[in-house]
């Protein structure tokens, strides 16, 4: 082929040259994006984040937002807290994931958050205080998150409550040495025949289970759902590089009552029953326990990239349930044909692990007197052959709590062969027709 | 458009040719064979969530002829869309389509009557799917809800749209074996981006991923794919139809109702254009 002739190319060489091209485009990108990595210290460099401490739902949890991530999500209705922070961070390639080095830097950059709404409206946030306090024998109960002057007062409450704590275990030490001197100069008297007096020991002290963090300084966003832009202005007015984000706030989809089914079968291994439109269907004679808990379905990209701004693996199309706080007692209904045939209430129970080889087990009401505690806490269920019913919880003034209502079905056993041959019925349609068919031409012959 | 053809004598042209293909259909074993396949897969479905409820005493389930009516649905629609695709080639290459429009038929009437006897048998046979239903419902004590009839009113409009695109790669390829390349071909590039996507998706999640992982890649092309099939697929639409029944969007169930809609008209008119571009 002359490429210095001067004359008009015909279309398959152009075709021809476009392709070569193409090839030679295809096949170096290839090269270029397959070469190994080379092993090596992973380099820090300095960048701006949004350091994110969310309500998820439940407890807070927090993440960052790498300068590169283009959106933020967070749940709508609810108190977070978004701090911008200067930090070194550092690409991890085992897991494809950029960490910050919190330890080696981890500054506040001070500045005035920018919101600006679709509409275009803005609205300027200052930096304030925030603590997140919860008491750990029912966190998801008692979490909070206290901003402005609230943060100080409720820490300065909570640290004297701290030091009250401190004294009185001090004190209690100091009663415990008591103790025990008295029970040495008793043990040293019984050696000499003489008997002195035992008093009872000092009651323990229950564990101190309240948390809090201390108070810092960051934005506190409390948002209706929507579609938000922010920015973070620096002291001289100028935009920090970096800090422009999309802001995505979500709310749920739907809220409802899950329940975690334990058949008595298998009590370890319980099966969730989340949506509101699901049935429970179990074999005749089978019994199993109802454990209520509320919940919410939201969007599974925004959720999880609002817990983790790195996570993979998830999709802008599904739905998944956030189970919250274990729903209160209250009693569940057993309707029956429109009629309500039974109140259950919510009872303890007790696994009593069978004396032999067999490793079987046995679930029986809870007796006080003879157990210490519970196993478990449950709505029992008995299923009987051919029952169909609906359960559903009642709140206190007997009203049913929406998105708690359950049917429940025996299922009746199956010949899987019958359920075969009656996939077979549109080939038995057929030949009939072809049959008819058959014989209606020949009729006419 | 034929000079002097109007509605009304298209109308009836595309109801006779609707009725007799409908009838040669059903005098061919064809669509019982396909229909007693799509049951047998909708009963292995079905049968599946028993065994598990023998083996653990219990099931969940929000309902349980969803999937088995959608897979029938699937089955028989590529089905449907295959055979009027592979009529509409054998009938222009052995000449008919001349002959009729030598007559009061034009591509539009032909194409509608191929669209209208396609939809009438997928009725037929979605009323033997939901006959099935109700007996394995009635059998097994699975519960057998009214929104079942809503998800067969979807699948009749995927139905639709498969056999408007079956129309157009038939009007496209000019012989039965082109047609055939193009129709499995888009069916791959469907079924790939729709069903691949969550493969490869739990596959990297599996794997630790690293930025030289070539599934990132793969999975990053796939999920464009998607979203672009989102609104190409009519399977894709009738699923995201049914999710909007189950958690009871009027709104987006309507949504994706039109687009099904849409779908099926954007291909029609398609086929149309094709068989006028490339002549009876």
């Amino acid at each position: 082929m002359n490429f210095y002739t001067n004359h008009k190319d015909t279309k398959a060489q152009r075709t021809e040259r476009f392709l070569c091209c193409f090839l030679c485009v295809f096949v170096s990108l290839w090269l270029f994006t397959a070469l190994p990595a080379a092993a090596q210290a992973p380099e820090r460099r300095q960048a701006f984040v949004w350091a994110t401490t969310v309500f998820a739902g439940v407890q807070y949890e927090s993440t960052f937002a790498p300068p590169d991530s283009e959106t933020l999500y967070l749940l709508a209705d609810a108190s977070h807290v978004l701090a911008p922070r200067s930090t070194l961070v550092y690409d991890w390639p085992i897991t494809n994931r950029l960490l910050a080095d919190w330890l080696a830097r981890n500054e506040l950059v001070t500045g005035t958050l920018v919101l600006q709404d679709n509409r275009g409206q803005e609205e300027r946030l200052p930096l304030t205080d925030y603590v997140i306090q919860f008491d750990g024998d029912a966190p998801a109960e008692t979490v909070a998150l206290y901003s402005g002057a609230e943060a100080a007062t409720r820490y300065a409450a909570f640290d004297q409550a701290r030091a009250a704590y401190g004294e009185a275990l001090h004190a209690q030490f100091q009663l415990e040495q008591q103790y025990q001197a008295t029970l040495t100069a008793a043990a040293q008297a019984a050696t000499k025949g003489e008997t002195l007096p035992i008093p009872d020991g000092p009651q323990p002290l229950p564990l101190f289970t309240r948390y809090s963090t201390e108070v810092k300084q960051a934005f506190v966003l409390n948002l209706p759902a929507g579609d938000y832009a922010l920015w973070l202005e620096r002291p001289d007015g100028i935009e920090e590089p970096t800090s422009r984000k999309r802001l995505r706030v979500f709310g749920p989809r739907r809220y409802g009552v899950g329940y975690s089914v334990m058949p008595a079968s298998k009590w370890t291994v319980p099966e969730q029953s989340d949506d509101p439109g699901n049935a429970i269907y179990a074999l005749p004679g089978s019994t199993f326990y109802l454990q209520p808990f509320t919940e919410f379905e939201v969007n599974e990209l925004a959720y999880a990239r609002m817990i983790d701004a790195q996570a993979i693996g998830i999709q802008a199309e599904r739905y998944v349930w956030v189970h919250t706080t274990p729903y209160p007692s209250v009693t569940l209904q057993v309707i029956q044909q429109g009629q309500v045939v039974a109140g259950v209430a919510n009872q303890p129970y007790f696994v009593r692990q069978l004396p032999g080889a067999s490793l079987g087990y046995q679930i029986e009401a809870f007796d006080p007197t003879a157990e210490k505690s519970p196993s478990f806490y449950g709505y029992g269920i008995g299923v009987e052959s051919g029952q169909n019913v609906r359960v559903q919880l009642v709140d206190g003034s007997g009203q049913p709590v929406a998105g708690s209502s359950r049917d429940i079905r025996s299922i009746r056993a199956v010949d899987r062969q019958f359920v075969y041959t009656l996939s077979l019925l549109p080939l038995l349609i057929g030949a009939a027709v072809l049959l008819w068919r058959w014989r209606r031409v020949k009729s006419k012959l | 458009m034929k000079p002097g053809l109007q509605l009304s004598d298209r109308l009836y042209a595309a109801g006779q040719i609707g009725r007799r293909s409908t009838s040669s259909s059903l005098y061919s074993p064809g669509i019982y064979v396909v229909t007693a396949l799509a049951l047998l897969a909708a009963s292995t479905l079905v049968l599946n969530n028993l065994a598990f409820l023998d083996e653990n005493g219990l099931l969940v389930l929000t309902r349980p002829f969803f999937l088995p009516v959608f897979v029938c649905t699937v089955l028989l629609s590529l089905y449907l869309s295959l055979h009027a695709t592979l009529q509409l080639v054998r009938e222009r290459e052995q000449g008919t389509l001349k002959v009729l429009f030598f007559g009061p038929v034009d591509g539009v009437s032909y194409l509608a009557g191929r669209l209208w006897s396609q939809t009438r048998l997928f009725a037929l046979a979605g009323g033997v799917v939901l006959l099935w239903a109700g007996a394995l419902g009635w059998m097994t004590n699975l519960l057998v809800q009214a929104d079942v009839l809503a998800v067969l009113g979807l699948g009749l409009l995927t139905n639709g749209a498969i056999v408007a695109f079956g129309l157009l790669v038939g009007g496209w390829g000019r012989t039965a074996r082109t047609a055939l390349v193009l129709f499995l071909l888009a069916l791959l590039l469907v079924l790939a981006a729709q069903f691949g996507t969550p493969v490869i998706e739990q596959l990297a999640s599996q794997t630790p991923a690293n930025r030289q992982n070539s599934l990132l890649y793969l999975r990053t092309a796939l999920n464009g794919l998607n979203g672009l099939l989102l609104w190409l697929s009519p399977f894709a639409q009738m699923s995201r139809g049914m999710d909007a029944l189950l958690v009871g969007d009027g709104g987006r169930l309507l949504l994706h109702t039109g687009g099904l809609l849409g779908q099926m008209a954007l291909y029609f008119a398609g086929a149309v254009w094709a068989l006028k571009r490339g002549g009876p």
